[in-house]
């Protein structure tokens, strides 16, 4: 096939401020170029422009030389360009084939009038899920795969359009290291046919894999790299300066009264788990592969009954409200057709009426209390809820529950695609949270995350628990041999 | 509500929103606009905001009046100082011997350690004595020597024979500006050599400071900023200060006002 380029050329966005600045940038079919920096916007903003899902201020888009117009997702999918977006969308009603075919009807079948057969449907499927090795009951619903199936369902879904341009972002966050390496596995024997720009902040995907990569910051090309320079100094200083050795803010609260009390809790994944959560506590959670969190998380919401034992809450004859942070919880928290003063005071629209009605007014003053109090920044209560960054979601929801004066905190891997900054201040939010007399469980598989900020960490093995130490004397590498 | 009450309904929300419409503050507070009018009139009066056409903007710190209930008039108040007190007060443990600096950051440290007991306090600052001076159960130990009037502590004579043999676990200062080329600066020379002297006789130094001292510049340098490896400040400080604290390694905690409110 021959080789095309795409390029963009003073590629500009200003909305309240520059999200994109200027940006000149060059991809190449047959190469994976990557898109590494540590502010998450900018890069995130320059993909949507390039997808179509946002639209430029100024400057120009060109594939192979010539300018194409692009102003929406469709002029961008016509031109070839596709995006595989952070956010897990599927239709979550419907089956594996109906995800990976909707839209695409006319790819399977021939015509262009009658719905394409079942047979060629599968046929369609099959032979992608093939090439990622995947074999899944197509009649399934697609809420019965895990996180990382999802994550491949949603490629196969855009590979079935072969697209010019493959657009991946933030792609194997989820994603073990193993499922990891079948991914680039695959893009490399694919990149012959596309041009494939992924975008992350981890380092090691970036090392591994890339022919080139672009760094972008606040919104510029700051600079760019192919593969022969990446021993080179002037690479490997940009790089230094992104992999930081976290100083995590400890903060160790004497315990107050117990909110949640999980006693010898079985369920299908989990045997004997027991352990209490008190105010003022972060009580880390480690050993626990995506299906189990998933698994607790619903037990203790009361999504799911435990098979024996039991969860409960000291104190309260109601189950009180639980707020469940990160990963995909978040996204599918946020209202995203709905403003931020609405996001935030959906948990308690009691609080907002007047004469019987919620009132604008008294939403708003709510809406620009928590986005002072948060630091959100460069966000009003009338910026648009999907335009938001991740950290900046999962302080919406974050706002969401302090107005309904909640204290129960289940944070689920919220640090994974975060950028350093955000991470800071996740972990200041969350002792912010535990003065104010609530209790945070952090389920993360960072255990340098676990050791700096929580004071006891709860292990399982397989769902089971296999101890509960206290984080003082513990070191990153004993909890890892613990979990071998 | 009565007026005492609405009065103070207002007042609370200005100091969060800064700027309200007459017609907002009407539909809150479920009283008429005339009413609203008449006692923004009497705030202006008192000096507590400025009224313009349809609405009113709190005026500057400057001008409002001290909320401290221990009838301290000399100090202030300052929220962000307060905030920054609460944290550092949490990272103080038992049995710990403490120097508290000059200034009005590390008050606010005294004052959050009020209810603790079996503290030990070392300080210069008459302000961190005066507030300790009701707390029976910590230790408070004053360097004496020339009074300094405007910051309100004493310079000792020889600050190295004072702290001679003297071992501290944690030493917090406050400076008047951080400045990412320039690093931390003072304006006040005594307090310049009360900061070297204790940093060396203290196993931890803090650094808490506000964020309205971001990105400023005073007469004279204490140390660069990687040279203090802990830093309380509020969240609203610039990303940028972020990035380099991380880079540096240092360890950074921010304030973030999470207190419930009803408006």
């Amino acid at each position: 096939m021959k080789s095309f380029c795409i390029e963009t050329r003073n590629l500009t966005k200003i909305s309240d401020r520059k999200l994109v600045n200027n940006i000149n940038f060059t991809a190449y079919s047959g190469e994976i170029h990557t898109i590494i920096g540590s502010n998450g916007e900018g890069k995130t903003v320059f993909a949507k422009l390039l997808a179509g899902v946002r639209s430029k201020t100024s400057g120009s888009i060109l594939l192979d030389g010539q300018k194409i117009d692009i102003h929406d997702v469709r002029s961008a999918q016509e031109h070839g360009i596709y995006m595989v977006q952070q956010e897990q969308i599927m239709f979550p009603t419907l089956s594996v084939r109906d995800n990976i075919i909707a839209g695409s009807e006319h790819i399977a079948g021939t015509s262009r009038i009658w719905a394409p057969s079942r047979k060629k449907e599968d046929q369609l499927c099959r032979r992608y899920m093939d090439m990622f090795e995947l074999d899944f009951d197509l009649n399934a619903p697609i809420s019965t795969l895990t996180t990382a199936e999802k994550r491949f369902i949603q490629l196969i879904r855009v590979l079935i359009r072969s697209p010019r341009v493959l657009i991946l972002d933030e792609f194997a966050s989820c994603l073990t290291y193993a499922e990891t390496e079948h991914v680039f596995h695959i893009l490399e024997e694919l990149k012959q046919q596309m041009a494939i720009i992924f975008i992350t902040h981890n380092y090691s995907v970036l090392l591994r894999y890339s022919d080139r990569v672009t760094i972008i910051n606040d919104g510029t090309n700051v600079a760019s790299f192919g593969r022969e320079e990446f021993n080179e100094k002037p690479f490997l200083e940009h790089v230094e300066s992104m992999k930081l050795n976290f100083t995590y803010p400890s903060l160790r609260l004497s315990p107050g009264r117990e909110l949640v009390h999980v006693e010898h809790f079985s369920n299908d994944l989990f045997h004997d788990a027991d352990f209490s959560l008190h105010e003022g506590e972060i009580i880390g959670l480690a050993g626990l592969s995506s299906l189990e969190r998933a698994s607790l998380v619903s037990a203790i919401t009361g999504d799911t009954q435990p098979v024996s034992g039991s969860i409960t809450f000291p104190g309260c004859q109601k189950r009180p409200a639980i707020n469940v942070v990160g990963e995909n919880d978040t996204d599918m928290a946020v209202f995203t057709s709905q403003t931020i003063p609405f996001n935030i005071t959906a948990s308690n629209f009691n609080r907002t009426t007047t004469f019987g009605f919620t009132s604008n007014k008294k939403m708003r003053l709510y809406a620009r209390h928590y986005l002072d109090r948060l630091n959100f920044r460069n966000v009003s209560p009338d910026t648009k809820t999907q335009h938001l960054s991740t950290g900046s979601k999962q302080k919406l929801i974050i706002a969401r529950s302090l107005f309904n004066n909640s204290n129960i905190y289940i944070y689920n891997e919220p640090s994974k695609n975060l950028d350093a900054v955000s991470r800071l201040e996740l972990y200041n939010m969350l002792n912010a949270l535990i003065m104010e007399k609530a209790t945070v469980l952090l389920i993360s598989s960072d255990f340098a995350e676990l050791i700096g900020m929580c004071s006891r960490i709860v292990l399982m093995k397989g769902g089971r628990q296999i101890a509960n130490y206290s984080t003082n004397y513990l070191s990153v590498k004993a909890l890892s041999n613990a979990l071998e | 509500m009565f007026k005492i009450e609405r009065i103070r309904r207002i007042k609370e929300i200005l100091r969060d929103c800064r700027q309200i419409e007459v017609t907002a503050l009407s539909s809150l507070l479920d009283v008429s606009d005339a009413t609203i009018r008449n006692d923004l009139e009497e705030l202006e009066r008192e000096g507590f905001l400025t009224r313009f056409h349809g609405g009113a903007t709190i005026n500057s710190p400057k001008t409002e009046e001290p909320v401290n209930s221990s009838g301290d008039t000399m100090v202030e108040y300052d929220k962000n100082k307060e905030e920054i007190g609460a944290i550092a007060a949490r990272l103080i443990r038992e049995r710990e011997w403490i120097f508290l600096g000059p200034g009005r950051t590390t008050y606010y440290i005294a004052k959050a350690l009020l209810s603790r007991s079996n503290i030990n306090i070392l300080t210069n600052s008459f302000l961190v004595a005066n507030v300790l001076r009701n707390s029976p159960t910590i230790k408070v130990m004053f360097l004496g020597g020339q009074l300094e009037h405007n910051g309100f502590y004493t310079v000792p004579d020889d600050l190295k024979k004072e702290l001679h043999n003297i071992y501290l676990d944690k030493a917090f200062f406050s400076v008047d500006g951080i400045d990412l080329s320039a690093g931390y600066t003072l304006s006040d020379t005594p307090v310049l050599e009360t900061i070297h002297f204790v940093k060396n006789q203290s196993r931890e130094t803090i650094m808490a400071i506000d964020v309205t001292k971001f990105n400023q510049r005073a007469f004279r340098k204490v140390c660069d900023i990687s040279d203090i490896k802990t830093v309380i400040t509020n969240a609203g400080i610039p990303d940028d200060y972020k990035k380099y604290f991380l880079e540096q390694g240092i360890y950074t905690y921010t304030t973030f006002d999470l207190k419930p409110i009803t408006f």
